[in-house]
């Protein structure tokens, strides 16, 4: 508890005490400087918004229920022509717009796992997302999110080892512990044209003597000024021949791949991407636009981090999983079992991973949705544990008795 | 009104408080003014919006699809193929609307309203962009003080809403050669119970659900190839069967009355009276609202048959809007921000384009919230670095009148006027706030002005 104060207290006090200093002799620059180079693991966590069906991205083609339960949006076996499955393993199939992660597949660093969730989960989008953000299946209104009581838990100081590329803070990172959110790192600038130095210093005066967290959050803005400007690694371009996608996800993942390569220290970050995911209807036209700009943007990243995807695990989450059968707009309801990937060198990948429910009826959760095989919460413990090396990962998902989910060698 | 009467407020601070949560902030003369008819005539005035000031008017005439109904503005797009101009008109239509009358209405506590309305009934711009104007300007506009199923009925009858959420779509279930052919959409039934009505704690079932969304099997806006784009019951694709939603039993053969009974039922129901009176006294008073305050406007919602203006009325009258902790208590969302600051500055916008631009950046674009959720109504959801960064350099920029799009009125006197006329005729105060000490050191007024806009106690209303 006394370590999280410091953290903040440290970094929003940085702020002030920087006024009058020069930019690169600030606190932070030489805090930011201390951790350059220095070589940490990460986690990405990419919240698909909206219940993706994952029944979708890595289709069951072998269970013959899956033809049964969607006879118009079902995806054609693999080798049968056209936008077909590209076949896994014989019995699972990637969705056609998947097919730049095919290679990642096959080299053993990327993993699907289905049936993933809690029933504590509820169908509602709002209260599904808060679930899996505040890591508290079942509780609403929990203070403070995974991803904070993570950053809290980790040694380190660095502004940078909480980032959410999002347009407002994700509740995934609700909570004490301070985080850069941005959706552009590159326009993270004050703008006064003329008098910017002036200007600056009276708002560091203001937002030093005033109380009350918009203050402790301006205080915090001035703080990664600091560390930005005196970071010029961060503009360095997409390496190995990534291309990213042109959209928000993409430049989001670009700017992921930015800040972890300039190696500030950062340890948890956060990508939300909300697109056509909530498919109630015409379900094949909305995944052949949105899936490209997923599966494009997460190969672009681990083609670009290259060697230091052995040092970050991705995962792609999204709030529940949707119904096993069609709905009568050639879409899907909302459901409950979900679907999450895992990319890195340190995930157990080339793999569908999990325990495999069925999709008969009499095995789907109240005869309708996947079933949960897999407690949301285990994955998230076992990243914790096992690669950010976070002591006693449980005590961070109260009223769970945690296990590992197996997704990491 | 026993409020403000026995509120610790004083005068100027009350005033600055009302015109900071009934409205979108003082302009430069609004304290005194008010002062000077009285807290309750300005309420009075404000619950019954009188006709917008000519000026206004023009400016909003001037917008070509405001007025246009969806079937209108595809007849325009359809004309004039290929004109990028048209295209992008509505959304852009509609956002200088907002502004304008954000920043120029007399009608405050409207705008508001519609606002709140607006994000309540939540619909994404660009699901089906045409549909949008008339959403607001005929469906949302009329019935903001009215009845809540006026609201709600018109709301579920609407092209943008059949169309948002598969309404137009969900046919009944069938069965044809022994098979089960699925027709039935549920996205409207389950956003009806979760976000519009009784709240997703009511404890409503799946069950619950399913049989809501049976009940608006059939209702859509006329297919794509009508004439006119407006509501149509389509028999032949409705669920005739008995229903039980939330307690509200249907016998069979209901029809259009199905969907009409549930809207009315669910309208009157006491966890319809809470959830609501929770989401205006979130808005209007603190992000945890008091669960006293919640229960007195969802007493008055259920006594006055719902009507909204009454609840407003209670609300406002109520001692937990005027107590001192909720003073400046809640952070102004983007919207709120940009327009307070620019009413602050005695300006005007003439391209809302530039403004739009900068909301974005502050995490808040115009008519882009894509969920049916709406945005957040709890004001520290939109505190971040980064947003708090974009705020300042807007305030900065306009202090300066710099900012494209909007004409300020630099403060006239010296630094120091410039000081304390924002400390008392904006933020209502009798002492100099912290960072006016800090701001008077800088010697243009201008400059004075855009400091105070982007300090702390700016952000907060």
């Amino acid at each position: 508890m006394s370590k999280r104060l410091t953290r903040r207290t440290f970094l929003t006090q940085a702020g002030v005490l920087a006024v009058g200093l020069s930019g690169s002799s600030t606190l932070l620059a030489q805090a930011a400087r201390a951790a350059n180079g220095k070589r940490e693991t990460a986690v990405v966590f990419v919240l698909l918004r909206g219940g993706v069906d994952g029944l979708s991205i890595c289709a069951p083609y072998g269970d013959a229920e899956y033809y049964k339960a969607r006879p118009g949006i079902a995806l054609p076996k693999p080798r049968s022509g056209g936008r077909a499955l590209i076949d896994l393993d014989g019995y699972f199939g990637l969705h056609p717009a998947f097919a730049s992660l095919e290679a990642v597949w096959r080299e053993g660093t990327l993993a699907v796992l289905h049936a993933v969730g809690s029933y504590a989960m509820s169908r509602s989008h709002f209260d599904a997302q808060e679930f899996l953000e505040t890591g508290t299946p079942g509780v609403r209104g929990t203070t403070t999110g995974w991803m904070d009581r993570c950053v809290g838990a980790i040694p380190g100081s660095a502004i940078t080892e909480g980032i959410a590329f999002a347009p407002l803070e994700p509740r995934a990172f609700l909570g004490q512990e301070p985080v850069l959110v941005t959706e552009n790192l590159a326009n993270f600038e004050l703008t006064a044209p003329g008098w910017r130095n002036e200007a600056e210093r009276v708002l560091r005066q203001m937002y030093g003597q005033n109380n009350g967290k918009i203050a402790e959050i301006g205080r915090q803005a001035f703080s990664t000024l600091d560390v930005l400007r005196a970071s010029p690694a961060l503009r360095s371009l997409p390496a190995n021949g990534a291309r990213y996608p042109v959209s928000p996800f993409g430049s989001a993942m670009k700017q992921a791949a930015q800040i972890l390569k300039a190696r500030l220290g950062t340890r948890c970050v956060f990508v939300g991407h909300e697109a056509a995911f909530d498919t109630h209807s015409n379900q094949i036209a909305s995944n052949e636009h949105d899936f490209p700009n997923v599966a494009d943007s997460l190969a672009a990243f681990h083609r670009d981090l290259g060697k230091q995807m052995d040092d970050v695990v991705v995962v792609v989450a999204s709030e529940f999983g949707r119904t096993v059968e069609e709905d009568g707009s050639k879409g899907t309801d909302h459901g409950t079992g979900g679907t999450m990937l895992l990319m890195g060198g340190p995930v157990r990948g080339g793999r569908v991973a999990g325990k495999w429910p069925g999709l008969a009826k009499a095995d789907r959760h109240e005869e309708r949705d996947l079933a949960v095989t897999t407690d949301f919460r285990d994955v998230f413990v076992e990243i914790l544990r096992k690669h950010l090396r976070v002591e006693n990962p449980g005590a961070l998902f109260p009223n769970h008795k945690a296990g590992d989910a197996g997704v990491l060698r | 009104m026993s409020g403000p009467a026995n509120s610790p407020l004083n005068g100027r601070a009350a005033a600055a408080h009302l015109l900071n949560r009934a409205a979108f902030g003082p302009r430069p003369g609004d304290i005194d003014r008010i002062l000077e008819v009285g807290l309750e005539a300005f309420l009075q005035r404000q619950l019954h919006p009188e006709p917008e000031q000519e000026g206004l008017a023009a400016k909003i005439r001037a917008l070509p699809t405001v007025q246009m109904t969806a079937s209108e503005i595809v007849l325009l797009h359809q004309r004039d193929r290929g004109s990028r101009a048209s295209i992008e008109c509505p959304l852009d239509d509609l956002r200088s609307a907002k502004c304008y009358r954000a920043v120029e209405s007399e009608n405050q506590l409207l705008e508001v309203m519609v606002d709140f309305w607006f994000n309540h009934f939540n619909v994404y711009v660009y699901a089906w962009e045409p549909s949008v104007p008339e959403y607001e300007l005929r469906v949302i506009r009329p019935r903001a003080f009215g009845a809540f199923k006026d609201l709600l009925l018109a709301v579920a009858k609407s092209p943008a809403m059949t169309y948002y959420l598969d309404t137009f779509i969900s046919k009944a279930d069938r069965m044809v050669n022994g098979q089960l052919v699925r027709g039935l959409n549920e996205n409207y039934g389950r956003e009806l119970l979760e976000l519009h009505t009784v709240g997703v704690a009511a404890g409503y079932t799946q069950r619950d659900v399913v049989d809501a969304a049976r009940c608006f099997t059939g209702w859509d806006f006329g297919g794509w190839h009508a004439p006119v784009y407006e509501f149509r019951f389509a028999h032949e694709n409705h669920d005739d069967g008995a229903k039980s939603a939330f307690g509200l039993e249907l016998p069979a053969g209901g029809g259009v009355q199905d969907g009409e009974r549930l809207i009315e039922y669910l309208a009157g129901h006491p966890a319809t009276a809470r959830f609501l009176s929770w989401r205006i006294a979130q808005r209007f008073v603190a992000d945890d609202p008091p669960a006293t305050l919640v229960e007195k406007c969802a007493g008055t919602y259920l006594s006055s048959g719902g009507n909204v203006a009454s609840v407003l009325r209670t609300l406002f009258a109520s001692e937990e809007f005027w107590a001192a902790p909720i003073r400046r208590a809640k952070v102004k969302s983007p919207f709120e921000f940009a327009t307070s600051a620019i009413r602050a500055a005695g300006g005007t916008v003439s391209n809302a384009k530039p403004l739009s631009k900068a909301l974005s950046d502050m995490g808040m674009p115009l008519y882009e919230c894509k969920p049916p959720t709406g945005y957040s109504n709890r004001s520290t959801d939109w505190v971040n670095v980064s947003s708090q960064l974009h705020r300042i350099n807007f305030a900065l920029s306009l202090g300066s009148n710099l900012f494209p799009g909007v004409a300020a009125v630099p403060p006239s006197g010296g630094a120091e006027a410039a000081v304390r006329k924002f400390n008392r005729d904006i933020l209502g105060a009798e002492n100099s706030v912290t960072s006016a000490k800090h701001a008077g050191e800088v010697r243009d007024p201008g400059k004075v002005m855009g400091l105070l806009m982007a300090s702390p106690e700016f952000q907060a209303k």
